[in-house]
């Protein structure tokens, strides 16, 4: 592959649509504010009159406010004409120069089968993807997108009856890629407060820091020492390091996942931000490239192993 | 009396529970050692490749590997424990031997041949590697379970003695650089 280009390389490549986004996101930006401003006077205005007519300046101006601040929320909500013109035009280039046969797809995402497979969770009843990418380095093919996975509360024992709205049990970024040794069964590595996955049983590791941050799970203990040799375990604290997020791992079909907790939705666009302030494409820049750099980090391209 | 009688059936219950525990912790001992048999065993199906790889690009280096070359004819079912042990040993000599030859031929490195075993060889060492770990972490485990109390009141009274952990030998613990293998 080549090296990987600069992020200032990127950019400068990406000016002429940088530019187009940018006239995009004033005049957008322009519209919302105006939009905001007359709903908020109009609203306030209504509701201030309605109070003083009606000797409730008080109600009137708490209803004032609560409806302004929903007129608000709704006028905010992200309109998708610039947000697709954000991902086509500038994160897909990232994707491409940032990986060898890189893909991007909006909609896209790691198949649900791979995430029950894991063992990390249960069957979700809500899984939802966006911003798949997908793509090869070196040896190392790889994919990775934003998740989110809800599950009804149980609230019966015999965990039929379902009720209320789903809880959302993960959110953050999900990414699979080639494992460089063979394996047939399943290990999972799971932080210290979930409990253990049905018929897999506890592998005790001699890595006291791993061991204090991780239980570790699998149906074969040999298989799961082969796969997390000392080296292994090492990368896999300075990888959570590195995110500063809780990351857990299961290790399935080949592949390795790694489940990283994250609040924030990212790859969107700001309209509040101007396309040419320093941190806001660094910071895509800066997460796909830190995705990508798990194969280094595990050292998934080192391929002594019968898997070629 | 009923109070002499249920503290009776107590340590009974207790006993019993405890000789339980020493058995199934004995039996995963028993267990994890099976793992590394099986690996040994794989290991010593490579033999038969590579002494055909060293004799076809090195050959004159064949007495290098007399020692396993000589194990080639045997079946591994039929060799004893202490064969076993040896055939371990020597296998690791011969794996160090095997790389250390490759470094003066380099016919011999760019051989497909020597590639697939090279990596066979990698993965049946790491695979050994975790084998003795979670043979270590069984004996550990029972250990545990033979010294301290109750349980080890019960492992006296029945004979079950803490058993030794796999030490790696001085030799492996220097790792060959099959990187710069590859590389060169």
């Amino acid at each position: 592959m080549n090296s990987t280009p600069s992020f200032e390389e990127l950019k400068s490549s990406l000016a002429p649509e940088l530019d187009i986004l940018e006239k995009k996101r004033i005049k957008i930006r322009n519209r919302q504010l105006l939009r905001i401003i007359t709903f908020t006077v109009l609203i306030l205005g209504i509701c201030v009159y309605l109070g003083i007519t009606t000797n409730r300046l008080d109600r009137g101006l708490f209803l004032g406010v609560g409806f302004s601040w929903f007129a608000i929320y709704i006028i905010l909500q992200r309109s998708n004409d610039e947000r697709f013109f954000y991902k086509q035009k500038i994160i897909t280039p990232f994707v491409k120069a940032l990986f060898e046969e890189g893909t991007y797809c909006h909609f896209g995402g790691i198949d649900e089968d791979i995430l029950t497979a894991s063992k990390l969770f249960k069957k979700p009843d809500v899984y939802w993807t966006e911003d798949f990418m997908e793509g090869r380095i070196g040896k190392t093919s790889l994919q990775f997108c934003e998740v989110k996975v809800e599950m009804h509360p149980k609230l019966t024992k015999s965990e039929k009856e379902v009720s209320g709205r789903p809880v959302t049990i993960f959110k953050g970024i999900m990414f699979l890629a080639d494992f460089h040794k063979h394996f047939n069964t399943n290990t999972v590595v799971r932080q210290k407060r979930f409990l253990r996955p049905e018929k897999m049983q506890r592998v005790k590791l001699e890595n006291i820091e791993f061991e204090r941050r991780f239980n570790v799970y699998s149906m074969d203990q040999v298989e799961a020492r082969y796969i997390l040799s000392a080296s292994m375990m090492e990368r896999m604290l300075e990888l959570e390091k590195k995110f500063k997020r809780k990351v857990q791992f299961s290790f399935v079909d080949s592949n390795v996942l790694v489940a990283i907790n994250n609040k924030r939705d990212n790859f969107e666009f700001n309209i509040w931000r101007s396309v040419y302030h320093p941190s806001v494409l660094k910071r895509e820049y800066d997460l796909i490239n830190a995705l990508i750099g798990i194969v280094e980090d595990l050292n998934l391209n080192t391929r002594i192993w019968s898997k070629e | 009396m009923f109070i002499a009688l249920g503290i009776v059936v107590l340590i009974f219950i207790v006993y019993i529970s405890c000789y339980n525990l020493l058995i199934r912790k004995r039996n995963q001992v028993t267990q994890a050692f099976g793992s590394i048999d099986a690996i040994l065993k794989k290991r010593f199906d490579l033999i038969p490749n590579l002494v055909a790889t060293v004799q076809q690009y090195a050959a004159h280096e064949k007495d290098t590997f007399a020692n396993i070359t000589e194990l080639r004819n045997k079946s591994y079912s039929g060799l004893t424990e202490g064969e076993k042990v040896n055939l371990d040993k020597e296998l690791s000599a011969a794996r160090r031997s095997f790389f250390a030859v490759a470094e003066n031929y380099p016919q011999l490195r760019a051989s497909e041949n020597f590639m697939q075993l090279q990596r066979s060889l990698n993965e049946t060492e790491e695979q050994l590697s975790a084998a003795r770990r979670a043979y270590n972490a069984a004996v550990t485990d029972y250990n545990n379970s033979v010294q301290m109390f109750p349980s080890s009141v019960v492992a006296s009274m029945s004979n079950f003695t803490p058993k030794e952990v796999l030490v790696t030998p001085e030799a492996e613990r220097q790792n060959v650089d099959v990187k710069k293998l590859f590389n060169s």
